[in-house]
């Protein structure tokens, strides 16, 4: 009695257990998630139809350095992971930190990365670059053919050395026994900042060298690797990168350091100031930062000598700690969620819109029209001296049947000064987005002079079964033009792919 | 045997405090290197180069200070006061060819403290700043 007991118990017990393993593994093998590589052999799983904000370090530094937030305040990284519609990641090249960006782990890499992130979120990305990051940026862009370049809606550099660093170049020039104030382009008052701001960096050492974050000089070892080359003022390296597209929206954004170097001479010591100078973020001065790209106004900070130089929030490696650059960021954002994000029909505004227009029959090619209040204007061609559009009517209902309104807008196109009989009327057809989904035109031949069927909008309308239903004119045999003799409506129905006249 | 048994005993116990105290001693030695090792040693032209600046001498401050910075001395400078009864650099920080320390000056006024940056130009330190951080 026992032992059945018992064995009674142990089948339960194996049930159980086979029904939490079966539970536990059936939504892994169910639900493959879609993930994308982040670079350093990571991947990240992408949310879809959020726009993907990807964050790219600098030169000796991991994605941690955008976790860094100013005292009080979230990180960057959070601030765009929060705004609604958007997903921030970030890419990681630290085990390529001291190689140029041409590096397959580098450019290449984050190439992928972003054609991927499109490709699986179904948005462009914004990205966020930093320092050498941005230069990382700039090759990707060109990679696949452009083809990558299509994928980014926008980028905003942070402190990105687009003509190099002034501060390695004195650092060079300093190590190998050169001239300082040439290596500065004969500025002796930035020669003077450099080199205060590499005094200063001696502190840190290479004993830090690697941690990032905790060093704010870590670049100063940078001119004896391969990148240290390539990053000088005015290096070969970055001038042989592809140009950036000039149609790639790009914010460049730079921190400007005011700082006083002097002396402290004689009893009583007496402070003489030797050169007061903008020393940019230290590493990367303004004028780099901003050679490429439309440049926002540099975030200031005035300091009274250089001693608080890493304190200070535009720091080349606090920029990302700037709330006044994270404004900048936040916005870009912001706005690309909005251009990226489809709009129902219902919040269209159809009488003040943008329409590709066909007008056919009459001009010689499709052309834009910008409507206001309903009326809108096309250019003039070989035959016509220009268009005058109108919006007739809009109407809107769920003609796909696929639970979302579509909206139909029925369109006239007269040439200027032609008779008032002498015009087209097409129907435009859109789903959400504005997405143009088709353009119709009455079904039926010319007649005998020529005339071609044209919608009338009696009726022009969308009844309770879903179907948009429009009345045109015919004109048949002699039929003159003013006075067509056949009206007729027609059934517009949803196969699937496209609308079919009844 | 009782005797030699006993004898043995001791004779292990003291291994054990004998390799206990060298392991002691070289963790000690081995951390006071560490926070000796922070700063390294000062190069005594270096504290040359701080008393020529201090002494309001044009010519040995210009000697003294580095190519840029020396390019843009002032023609006025601060009447030479009373020397410094002594100068002593800590904190000595190097990396390449720059250099930061803390320079602690006796005056007549009293004592001041000075952040001091360093460049090394042909053999010799040539100061790339200071500033007083204590006073």
């Amino acid at each position: 009695m026992t032992r059945v007991r018992r064995g009674t118990l142990m089948l339960v017990l194996a049930s159980v257990l086979n029904l939490l393993l079966f539970t536990t593994a059936a939504p892994e093998s169910a639900a493959a998630p879609t993930q994308c590589p982040m670079g350093g052999g990571q991947t990240e799983e992408v949310e879809a139809e959020k726009v993907p904000v990807l964050f790219v370090h600098g030169i000796i530094s991991g994605p941690e350095f955008w976790q860094e937030a100013a005292p009080g305040r979230q990180s960057l990284f959070q601030l765009a992971d929060r705004v609604s519609g958007a997903a921030a990641y970030a890419f990681n090249y630290r085990n390529a930190g001291l190689s140029w960006v041409t590096d397959e782990r580098i450019g290449p890499a984050l190439a992928e990365t972003i054609n991927c992130l499109t490709a699986t979120s179904g948005r462009q990305v914004v990205v966020v670059a930093h320092s050498m990051g941005g230069l990382a940026m700039q090759f990707a862009l060109a990679q696949d053919g452009g083809k990558t370049a299509n994928n980014v809606a926008e980028v905003v550099t942070l402190g990105t050395p687009f003509e190099g660093s002034v501060l390695l170049s004195v650092s060079q020039a300093a190590i190998t026994g050169g001239d300082t104030i040439a290596a500065a382009g004969g500025n002796p008052g930035l020669a003077i900042g450099m080199e205060a701001v590499l005094s200063l960096c001696a502190k840190w050492g290479q004993g830090e060298l690697g941690r990032g974050r905790d060093n704010p000089c870590s670049f100063a070892s940078v001119p004896r690797s391969p990148v240290g080359t390539a990053l000088l003022f005015g290096s070969a390296n970055i001038d042989e990168l592809p140009p950036w597209p000039s149609d790639e929206p790009l914010q460049s954004q730079a921190g400007d350091i005011g700082v006083e170097v002097a002396l402290t001479i004689g009893d009583p010591p007496t402070r003489v100031l030797l050169g007061r100078v903008g020393i940019g973020d230290g590493p990367v001065t303004v004028d780099s930062a901003t050679a490429t790209g439309s440049a926002g106004q540099p975030v200031r900070c005035a300091l009274g000598n250089p001693l608080s130089l890493f304190d200070s929030e535009c720091w080349h490696t606090k920029l990302q700690t700037n709330p006044r650059l994270a404004d900048v960021v936040l916005s870009a954002v912001r706005s690309s969620v909005t251009a990226q994000t489809p709009t129902p029909v219902t919040d269209v505004n159809w009488f003040n819109r943008r329409y590709e227009v066909a007008c056919t029959g009459i001009a010689e090619r499709p052309f834009t029209s910008e409507v206001r209040d309903g009326s809108g204007s096309g250019p003039a061609d070989a035959l016509n001296d220009g268009f005058e559009i109108r919006v007739v009517q809009v109407v809107t209902g769920d003609l796909t049947h696929d639970g979302s309104p579509e909206t139909a807008v029925l369109l006239a196109c007269a040439p200027r000064a032609a008779s008032p009989n002498f015009f087209t009327v097409e129907v435009q057809l859109f789903t959400s987005g504005p997405r143009k989904l088709a353009a119709l035109y009455p079904p039926g031949a010319k007649s005998e002079f020529g005339f071609e069927p044209r919608f009338n909008g009696q009726p022009f309308e969308v009844g309770a079964d879903g179907v948009l239903r429009t009345g045109a004119n015919y004109w048949v045999d002699q039929d003159g033009h003013c006075c067509p003799s056949v009206s007729r409506s027609i059934a517009w129905m949803w196969d699937g792919r496209q609308f079919l006249p009844s | 045997m009782d005797r030699s048994r006993r004898l043995v005993i001791l004779l292990g116990a003291l291994v054990v405090l004998i390799a206990v105290g060298v392991a002691v001693l070289l963790a000690v030695d081995r951390n006071s290197s560490r926070s000796v090792g922070a700063a390294g040693v000062t190069p005594a032209q270096a504290t040359a180069a701080v008393e020529a600046v201090l002494s309001g001498d044009r010519e040995a401050i210009l000697a003294a200070l580095s190519p840029p910075l020396a390019s843009q001395l002032p023609a006025e400078l601060p009447a030479p006061g009373p020397r410094p009864t002594s100068v002593s650099l800590v904190d000595w920080y190097q990396q390449d060819v720059f250099a930061t320390a803390t320079a602690v000056v006796q005056q007549p006024g009293g004592e001041i403290k000075l952040t001091v940056g360093f460049r090394l130009v042909d053999g010799t330190w040539r100061i790339t700043f200071t500033e007083v951080v204590e006073q």
